[in-house]
């Protein structure tokens, strides 16, 4: 069990994703570099009200090679692709209780990068949607959403 | 949101208005220019309004200053698209009966005018051969004072200036000095004595230059139009909107700010002072230096600025203005499956070819009684016309094989005639017209017009808001050109409302596509508020 | 000749607005650009005419701009900035019907939904969600769809399926592909007035309600429906403000120069010959006008391969072209229908005619004849409502616009020259016969007529009146359009690129077809992609 957000948490995610060889199948062999933006939202307790925290991937092959937190929002060149959502809703998926799917349908998860790449691996993408969404185990210090 | 603070404001987007604000933004002035309609360059303007793919040039249309036009070397016009094409044959007339025609060359092909005036008369041949030459010599010096601003003077106390500097020019072609002081037709009538040479130098004279030719004491006009001005024609290639997409160009590459379909409803004043513009869609732009209009005269004083505002004198001169009926304006244009093929072709096959071709006069009387009539409120009864057939030099101005006629009527000012009776005119006059080519040139039946159109003055006065149908938004009788326009006191561009200024055809020297306002008035606000004079080069002294 | 002196970077063959953006984003890239159109203005179909009578202005082809603030153009360009503006009409559309009835679409969909409630409370509630799930997925689907190079449709389908986005979205299938627009909204709303509403907003964006497999685009399309806006002061504004962006940049545009052949060596577009002679290319030459003039006319056929020109042969263009009737008006036109719902005098677009599915497949099964129906449908805008200034004061500009064939079963296109008048007449007769205030006010002044060969005679890239460029149809949409082998903006002559509406997502203001050109370019020629942000 390792604490929303807290260091052993990503290394959970990173270990779950690089565990998966279901993943490294399907996933495209380009290194994809991505950028989660987890806005505060005031719902979210784990976040401040106008404050964010800002996470760098890069995969290649269906490996993580890089999951680190970022001092402020990304702004270079480079990135693949950038979601970006409330804190809450970010944490509702965490906690499988929100479909992420459903959250991007609905505009809640705004995805910026080429979509043409996420439908052409389409597997890979719903293989780690469901890796986030429901496989880390994740304490909640200060209550799970809805909180 | 849109920037609204600028050093000058510019009224109008007419090629003057173009001029001027091109050196402002080259002399470092942050320069904004208005126009009112949806498109540029004012009778800059080519439209297809008959057919698909047949380019109609409704008001200017042929260019004869372009080589001494400071903008156009200054700012390399051609090298933006504004390309030119110089007809060999410029002018003619053709005669019903297959008379031979009368053709006037380029300027550097004065022999080949004078063998064809020679098929009449030697003698005429001679004294064009002896004029010519003389203009040709004339033509720098007649430049140099069309590119400066009028000089000086104090009403007070020099009076009214002299009109007339044109004794001394007749001089210098070797003529009478009494000339100046009679009607460009006796100039006409004493030099030329073949009618049919006469009658294209009448219609030569009323098309391009502008005080009626039985006026006493504009003789110097006739040496400008008849002598100079024939033998310089040039047409832009595409169309004469290309030379406004050239102008609008070299503005964009300066700086300037552009805004179209902002048609300004008023000056504003502070303290007397002409500090900015309010449009139609409410938006204010501040001038911190000037108010420069483009546009006419009482639009810009009495609907803009408002006769309140303004002293008597001003008040009575503006209202005073008249604009007609010298040159007041039918466009008549048609889609042709095939150019003119004149009867008189069979005498000289280069009357086919000539770019500006006179229709429907079989004398030297026939084109003076259609001039006539405008001035007596009515429209000309003989339906005669000038035109030109650009696709013949310029393809691309119709579909393959096909041709794009444009023409010009005179006609009465637009307030004679009801709307409706234009709309009589619209209707029925280019029929007419039609009818009676056909008896000079016999391939223009019905059947050889795809589809025509009539711009009447009426439309030239809504759309262009040339008032009247008058293209040289102004008449061009010797009260109101030269020292005297748009009027005595108003001369230099200058108003009396402090930051106010005239660049448009208003000014001097007029109508035309001579760029000469809007450089002259650079000219004065370089002097005015010390801005760079960039309009100096070393390769001329104007 | 002065002006062709120099060489550029790159050559845009047409200055619409295609070709225009594309230039745009090149010269802000610092590349000399110079865009050369045929036409004695430059904009293509961001056409103004005073057609009728001076101070009139008649928008002769563009009309609506629906992707204003979701096309990134605007932005990265800054088109407001250098003078482009817009009015966002309240009502947007409406439809009058025959018994004195009438639906308005407004900005508003509360409004809207109220409009609908008189017909159906079923259908305006289904509207309702159906507007509320769209808009979720609008910027995504945009992007997806428009502004990126074309997703072929099986990619598209699967990942719906992987997804399970049809559990998930109340109208996203992955059936959508083998439905038309007609199947989807029999589907989902009960009401023929309201179906037909929505099939008019469909057709004038020139996707026809029966043909099967658009229904997969129609969310975008519904999405866009409060969207439509009016380009003040005329269309052709917008070309204005291009040409000052691309010369504010360092770039050219050139109208009335006619490109006469794209000049290949060793198998690599190099310049282009015009009247004036060579202009050379020195990175690219970039063709924004119809595949078969690029592959067909300006390209020596010994540099096309062969089954690149029998795939152009191939290229199908739409067999529904458009009539226009262009009116300048005494004054706005008020309607019979307003005592029923007084907002439809203030809509901007009106369907006259088109009361259920069933009309839309008569009209255009006639059109596909090569008939005119006895009593013309028609799609009315008066731009004067949103924009005075596009008329005299008090009067107003006026368009009809009918569904129509570009050659006429008796006498073939040519016959539109003798039929034009007659017909627009009746389109005239039909419009006053729902208004309240014809005779009145004398609404009428004058209209001139616009036929489905005038249109193929001015614009020659919109052959057979297609001002799509490209009939709209799943086997001419995204990796088939125009074909496969040039879907993605190359072409078989190295340096020469495809950036007009031939190219997905096809015509319209979208600018789409450019933008995506210019992301293949910019990967092709290693350019930083300063107008991109993820």
């Amino acid at each position: 069990m390792s604490v929303i957000y807290s260091e052993p948490w990503y290394e959970d995610m990173k270990a779950l994703i690089n565990g998966s060889a279901d993943l490294r199948e399907r996933a495209p062999a380009d290194r994809i570099v991505l950028s989660l933006e987890v806005e505060g939202d005031g719902k979210s307790p784990y976040v401040p009200e106008d404050g964010a925290y800002y996470f760098l991937l890069e995969i290649e092959g269906g490996r993580v090679e890089v999951f680190r937190p970022l001092p402020e929002r990304f702004s270079g060149k480079g990135l693949s692709f950038r979601f970006s959502a409330p804190a809450s809703i970010w944490e509702s998926v965490a906690a499988g209780q929100t479909d992420p799917i459903t959250a991007g349908l609905r505009g809640a998860i705004k995805v910026r990068g080429d979509m043409r790449f996420l439908m052409e691996n389409a597997d890979a993408v719903k293989l780690l949607i469901d890796l986030y969404g429901s496989q880390v185990d994740t304490e909640w210090p200060k209550g799970k959403p809805p909180y | 949101m849109d920037k609204s603070e600028f050093d000058v404001v510019i009224i109008g987007g007419g090629h003057n208005a173009l001029t001027c604000a091109a050196y402002l933004a080259r002399a470092n002035v942050d320069v904004c220019i208005l126009e009112g309609r949806h498109e540029w360059g004012g009778a800059l303007y080519t439209a297809e309004n008959t057919a698909p793919g047949f380019c109609h040039n409704i008001h200017a249309n042929f260019m004869e200053f372009l080589h001494f036009m400071p903008f156009y070397a200054d700012f390399d016009l051609p090298g933006l698209g504004a390309r030119t094409i110089y007809p060999e044959a410029q002018a003619g007339i053709a005669f019903s009966d297959g008379r031979p025609p009368v053709i006037i060359y380029r300027e550097d092909m004065i022999e080949r005018t004078c063998q064809n005036f020679a098929v009449y008369s030697e003698r005429d041949a001679e004294t064009w051969r002896a004029l010519k030459t003389k203009a040709n010599e004339f033509a720098p010096m007649m430049f140099g004072n069309l590119y400066t601003p009028p000089a000086k003077f104090d009403l007070q106390k020099d009076g009214l200036p002299t009109v007339n500097n044109a004794p001394m020019t007749f001089k210098f072609f070797g003529l009478d000095e009494e000339m100046a002081y009679k009607s460009i037709r006796d100039c006409v009538d004493e030099l030329f004595e073949t009618d049919e040479i006469r009658a294209l130098f009448y219609r030569v004279a009323v098309e391009f230059c502008g005080p009626p030719i039985e006026w006493p004491g504009t003789g110097g006009t006739f040496l400008f139009a008849c002598l100079w001005m024939p033998g310089c024609w040039r047409m832009m290639v595409g169309g004469t909107h290309r030379l406004n997409g050239a102008m609008v160009t070299a503005c964009l590459k300066e700086g300037v700010t552009m805004r179209e379909s902002s048609r300004v409803e008023r000056v504003i004043l502070e303290a007397g002072r002409a500090v900015g513009v309010e449009t139609v869609d409410g938006r204010r732009y501040t001038a911190r230096q000037a108010v420069v209009s483009g546009i006419g005269l009482k639009d810009t004083f009495q609907d803009l600025v408002g006769e309140e505002r303004l002293s008597d004198y001003y008040r009575r001169r503006v209202a005073h203005f008249k604009d007609g009926p010298d040159q007041v304006l039918g466009s008549v244009a048609m889609a042709l499956r095939e150019a003119p093929d004149y009867k008189s072709a069979a005498r000289d096959p280069d009357i086919n070819k000539a770019w500006y071709q006179v229709v429907g006069y079989d004398s030297a009387e026939e084109v003076l009684n259609y001039c006539r009539a405008g001035h007596i409120d009515r429209i000309p009864e003989l339906p005669g016309a000038g035109v030109w057939v650009n696709s013949i030099w310029d393809p691309s101005q119709a579909p393959a094989g096909q041709h794009n006629l444009t023409g010009w009527y005179f006609f009465p000012r637009a307030s004679c005639l009801s709307e409706a009776e234009w709309e009589e005119v619209k209707r029925s006059y280019n029929g007419r017209f039609l009818a009676l080519y056909e008896k000079f040139a016999p391939n223009m039946t019905p059947s050889n017009v795809i589809a025509d159109y009539l711009h009447t003055p009426l439309d030239q006065e809504r759309g262009m808001r040339m008032r009247e149908g008058d293209f040289g938004h102004g008449a061009m009788s010797p009260d109101q050109t030269g020292l005297m326009r748009p009027f005595a006191g108003a001369s230099r561009y200058a108003t009396e409302i402090e930051g106010l200024y005239l660049c448009g055809s208003c000014t001097f020297p007029g109508g035309g596509v001579t760029a000469a306002p809007g450089y002259n008035c650079f000219k004065i606000l370089c002097e005015d508020f010390g801005y760079p004079e960039v309009w100096r080069s070393e390769s001329r002294s104007y | 000749m002065g002006m062709f002196d120099e060489e550029f970077d790159a050559i845009v063959i047409g200055a619409g607005h295609n070709g225009m953006a594309l230039a745009g984003y090149l010269a802000r890239s610092g590349w000399s650009v110079a865009v050369l159109e045929r036409r004695t203005e430059e904009g293509g179909g961001l056409c103004t005419e005073e057609l009728t009578e001076p101070n009139f202005l008649h928008n002769l082809h563009s009309n609506y701009h629906s992707l204003v603030g979701l096309s990134p153009v605007y932005d990265d360009l800054e088109l407001e900035a250098n003078g482009v503006d817009y009015a966002h009409p309240d009502v947007q559309m409406g439809s009058i019907f025959s018994d004195g009835t009438a639906i308005t679409v407004h900005r508003d969909m509360e409004k809207t939904h109220r409009s609908f409630a008189r017909f159906s409370q079923k259908d305006a509630d289904t509207w309702l969600r159906l507007w509320e799930e769209v808009g979720g997925y609008m910027d995504l689907l945009v992007r997806t769809l428009m502004y990126a190079p074309p997703i072929a449709l099986n990619d598209l389908t699967r990942a719906l399926a992987s997804w399970g986005v049809e559990e998930k979205s109340e109208f996203l299938s992955a059936r959508l592909r083998s439905m038309s627009v007609a199947e989807f909204l029999d589907k989902h709303f009960e009401n023929d007035r309201i179906k037909a509403m929505l099939a008019f907003h469909a057709a004038v964006c020139a996707y026809q309600p029966h043909v099967k497999g658009l229904a997969v685009t129609l969310p975008v399309l519904l999405g866009k429906i409060s969207n439509w806006q009016l380009c003040k002061g005329g269309s052709h504004r917008l070309a204005h403000t291009l040409m000052r962006v691309i010369v504010k940049h360092g770039g050219r545009v050139y109208p009335q120069v006619p490109v006469e052949e794209i000049v290949v060596e060793g198998g690599r577009a190099v310049g282009v010959r015009v009247p004036d002679g060579f202009v050379r290319a020195k990175k690219l030459v970039a063709s924004s006008i119809d595949v078969n003039q690029t592959f067909e006319t300006l390209l020596q056929p010994k540099h096309v391969p062969a089954k690149t020109l029998e795939g152009v042969a191939g290229v199908e263009y739409q067999d529904a072209t458009l009539f226009n009737v262009h009116a300048a008006l005494n004054g706005l036109p008020r309607y019979k229908a307003a005592e029923f719902d007084p907002d439809i005098d203030r809509a901007w677009i009106l369907n006259v005619g088109f009361e259920s599915l069933e009309d839309f497949r008569q009209e255009f099964d006639c059109v596909r004849s090569g008939r005119l129906p006895e009593v013309p449908r028609l799609n009315v805008a008066v731009n004067s409502l949103y924009d005075p200034t596009d008329a005299p004061a008090g009067k107003a500009t006026g368009l009809i616009r009918v569904f129509a064939p570009h050659a006429l079963v008796d006498g073939g296109a040519e016959a539109w020259d003798e039929r034009g008048r007659e017909y627009g007449e009746r389109c005239v007769e039909r419009w006053a016969s729902v208004c309240a205030n014809w005779d009145d006010d004398a609404l009428m002044r004058r209209f001139a007529v616009e036929t489905p060969f005038d249109i193929s005679r001015k614009m020659i890239n919109y052959r057979f009146g297609d001002w799509m460029v490209g009939r709209i149809h799943p086997s001419n949409l995204l990796e088939h359009r125009p074909t496969e082998e040039l879907a993605q903006y190359r072409t078989p002559v190295e340096g020469l690129y495809l950036c007009g509406a031939s190219q997905h997502p096809h015509g319209y203001i979208t600018f789409a077809p450019g933008y995506n050109c210019l992301g293949v370019i910019a990967e092709d020629h290693g350019l930083d992609k300063w107008w991109e942000e993820i």
